[in-house]
C-alpha cells in the first residue's frame, strides 16, 4: 500500500537525480540522502526505510523453539486500524518515529530543549493551535469534512486545493489527496521523506509548502 | 433550605441512601491478577517459554483498583502520571526504573510500596532527553541523556551525584557495566568509549563509521555477556556487533531482510546467563531471541494496543531478581526464572512484562547443538 504511493515518487526522485545537493525536489543531496555515509548496504539509499525481502523464502533456519511457524516474514509498522486510539502515529508515521526517536535522528523540531514530539497528548478537536506552535501538532488522527465542520477553524480536506511542491516538481490536487494517507494526517503530511515535492532548502525538513508566513500551516487552518 | 449550587448535595444523599440501604460497604475487593489462561510464545499447545505477565502505563497501574462506586463518590483521578515517551528500563530491589524521554525524567515505579514518584534530577542534574539507565549491584544509576550529550549518575536513592562528558565528547545511547569500566555508545561519533564507571575518567575507545567488522554506524543499545564479551546494536547496519572487553570485534549477528531472524530496525539488546540474545526490533515490533552462535530460538511480541502488544519498542531488559514482585500474574503451572521487560515508545501500554520459563508437566526439547536444519512446518 504505501509501498505504491512511495515507488510512484521514488521513480519521480529518481528520474530528476541531478548533481546539486540539497535542492527541494531531489532525494540525492536532502538530509535523507544517505548514499554519501559509506555504510551498509554499501551505500544503498532506500534500504533504510524499505527494507528488502530476501528472494529465498523458505525457512531452512526454522526457530529452534517454534517448529510451527505462522509466516516467513514479519510485517513491518503495522497498527491495528480498529483499536487504534485517536492520536496514536500509523503506520506511515512510525516509519519516521521509528529512527526519529531522540537517538538515531531528532525527534524535537522548532530548535528547544528536550523532546518536542509530535504525539496527540493534547489533542483536542475543538482547540485551535494557538500561540503555542513550538508545541505538538497531532497526528494520526482523521482529517475529514466532519473534523473540519467540528473544528470551526480548519478548511474542508476534500474541497480546498492545495499545491505542494515547487517549480517543475509540484502537484495540486486537494488537502486530501496530496497530503492525507487514508484521509489522516500522518508525519509525511507536511514533509515529503523523499524531498521530491518539497520547498526550501537543505535543513528546513524537507517541507511540502513554505514556511515562510506560515504557508504550509494556513493550508489546512483557516486563520 | 440552601440552594443546590452543584450536584454534591445530590450526590452525597445518593451515597446515604446506598449505604443505608447496602449496610457497611466494604474495602473495595482487588481482582485477583489474572492467571488463569496467559498468553503464551510459542502459544498452546506448544511448551512455553514466555508469558506475557503484566503492562505497566504510568501512576495508575499502581493504585488498587477502585470500584465504580468509590469512583463515583470520590471522583476520577485524573491527575495520575502516566508515562509519555520511555525509552530505557531496569530494576533494582523491588522499583522499576523506566526512562521517560518526554517527562523528562526517571520514572520510579517502587513496586513493594505500590508508589510512583518522577525523578528530574533538578537543580543540577536534571534531565533533557534521557534514554536509557544502567543500574549497578550497588544501586547506582546511570542515565544516558541525548539532550545534555552528557551521562547523569545516581546513587542508590536516586540523588544525584555527577554528570559525565564533556562539550563534544559523545552523544550517549546506552551504557553498560563490566567491573570497575563503563562502556558507553557513542551514537555522534559512531564508536563505543570506555570510562572509569567511578569517576569519568575516559580509557579508551573503539569502533569507527563504516560497515566493515570493527566498524560501527548509528550504534545505539548495548549489553555485557557473562563472558565479558560486549554486544553493541547497531541500528542502522541492522545487526548486532560483538566485542572482546579489550574493543576487538569477534563477529556479528544478523542483516537487514524483513524475513524472521533477520532485522530491519534493531534497537534493545539483552543477554540472558546463558548467552542467548534478545533483540527487540522497532519495525517488526518484536524481540526476536538468537542463541549464542547465532541461531534464532524464538521470537515474541507483535504490534498492537493489546494489553501484549508492543509498539515501536526501544529497550529491553532481563532481570533475575526481582521475580517476586510479578510471580502473581503468572499461570500457577508456569514457572518464572526470570523477567523481560520490553519498553514501546508510543501505544497506551508502555512498560511489558514477561516470564521466562517453564510449565510444568510439559516436555521441552533440547538446546540446540544439532548441526541439521530443521524444516519448518507452515501452519495456515
Amino acid at each position: 500500500m504505501k509501498l505504491n504511493i512511495a515507488g510512484k515518487w521514488m521513480l519521480g526522485a529518481l528520474l530528476l537525480i541531478a548533481a546539486r545537493s540539497g535542492v527541494a525536489g531531489v532525494l540525492a543531496g536532502s538530509a535523507h540522502d544517505f548514499a554519501n555515509a559509506g555504510w551498509n548496504p554499501g551505500g544503498k539509499v532506500c534500504v533504510t526505510c524499505h527494507t528488502p525481502h530476501g528472494s529465498d523464502t523458505s525457512v531452512a533456519d526454522a526457530p529452534l523453539w517454534n517448529h510451527k511457524l505462522q509466516t516467513t516474514t514479519y510485517a513491518q509498522y503495522s497498527s491495528p486500524t480498529l483499536k487504534a486510539s485517536v492520536g496514536q502515529p500509523g503506520g506511515n508515521s512510525k516509519l519516521c518515529l521509528s529512527c526519529h526517536d531522540g537517538t538515531v535522528a531528532i525527534d524535537s523540531f522548532g530548535g528547544n530543549t528536550g523532546s518536542t514530539m509530535i504525539t496527540a497528548s493534547a489533542y483536542k478537536a475543538t482547540s485551535n493551535l494557538g500561540s503555542t506552535l513550538n508545541d505538538d501538532h497531532p497526528i494520526g488522527f482523521t482529517y475529514d469534512t466532519a473534523l473540519a465542520k467540528l473544528n470551526g477553524s480548519l478548511f474542508d480536506p476534500v474541497a480546498t486545493a492545495a499545491t505542494i511542491g515547487t517549480g517543475t516538481t509540484s502537484k495540486t490536487g486537494t488537502i486530501a489527496s496530496t497530503m492525507l494517507f487514508n484521509g489522516k494526517l500522518e508525519c509525511s503530511s507536511c514533509h515529503d521523506v523523499h524531498n521530491t515535492f518539497t520547498v526550501g532548502a537543505k535543513g528546513t525538513g524537507m517541507l511540502k509548502m513554505d514556511s515562510v508566513g506560515s504557508k504550509i500551516c494556513m493550508a489546512c487552518h483557516n486563520k | 433550605m440552601r440552594e443546590l449550587g452543584d450536584g454534591s448535595w445530590l450526590r452525597m444523599a445518593a451515597v446515604l441512601a446506598a449505604a443505608l440501604l447496602a449496610g457497611c460497604a466494604g474495602a473495595p475487593s482487588q481482582a485477583p491478577p489474572q492467571a488463569q489462561a496467559g498468553i503464551f510464545y510459542p502459544p498452546l499447545p506448544n511448551p512455553p517459554r514466555i508469558q506475557h505477565l503484566r503492562t505497566i502505563a504510568g501512576e495508575r497501574d499502581l493504585k488498587a483498583p477502585v470500584s465504580g462506586f468509590i469512583q463515583f463518590v470520590a471522583g476520577n483521578d485524573s491527575k495520575a502520571q502516566q508515562l509519555k515517551q520511555p525509552y530505557g528500563v531496569g530494576m533494582y530491589e523491588g522499583k522499576l526504573y523506566v526512562v521517560d524521554s518526554r517527562a523528562p525524567g526517571l520514572a520510579v515505579f517502587d513496586m513493594a510500596r505500590q508508589k510512583f514518584s518522577l525523578v528530574t534530577g533538578a537543580p543540577n542534574g536534571r534531565m533533557k532527553r534521557p534514554i536509557n539507565v544502567t543500574i549497578d549491584s550497588d544501586g547506582t544509576k546511570y542515565v544516558t541523556d541525548t539532550g545534555r550529550d552528557q551521562i547523569l549518575v545516581f546513587d542508590r536513592e536516586d540523588r544525584f551525584v555527577v554528570a559525565y562528558g564533556s562539550e563534544g565528547q559523545f552523544k550517549p545511547v546506552d551504557t553498560a557495566i563490566a567491573g570497575e569500566r563503563l562502556y558507553v555508545v557513542d551514537i555522534q561519533h559512531h564508536q563505543v568509549q570506555v570510562l572509569e564507571k567511578r569517576t569519568g575518567r575516559f580509557l579508551f575507545k573503539f569502533g569507527t563509521a563504516g560497515s566493515k567488522e570493527g566498524e560501527l554506524f548509528h550504534p545505539t543499545n548495548i549489553a555485557i555477556g557473562a563472558d565479558g564479551d560486549v554486544y553493541v546494536v547497531e541500528t542502522s547496519n541492522y545487526r548486532v556487533q560483538r566485542f572482546a572487553a579489550d574493543g576487538k570485534s569477534v563477529r556479528t549477528y544478523g542483516e537487514i531482510g524483513s524475513e524472521i531472524g533477520k532485522f530491519s530496525r534493531p534497537k534493545g539488546i539483552a543477554l540472558d546467563r546463558n548467552g542467548n540474545l534478545y533483540v527487540g526490533d522497532s519495525a517488526f515490533q518484536n524481540v526476536q531471541i538468537f542463541n549464542n552462535g547465532g541461531r534464532l530460538l524464538l521470537s515474541f511480541g507483535q504490534p498492537g494496543d493489546d494489553v501484549e502488544g508492543l509498539n515501536l519498542p526501544a529497550a529491553v531488559a532481563i532481570d533475575y531478581d526481582n521475580v517476586q514482585y510479578f510471580r502473581a500474574y503468572a499461570n500457577p503451572r508456569f514457572n518464572i526464572e526470570y523477567l523481560i521487560f520490553v519498553v514501546s515508545q508510543f501505544g497506551p501500554n508502555k512498560v511489558d512484562v514477561f516470564g521466562f520459563g517453564t510449565m510444568a508437566g510439559m516436555d521441552y526439547p533440547s538446546e540446540s547443538g544439532s548441526t541439521a536444519k530443521p524444516v519448518a512446518k507452515l501452519e495456515h
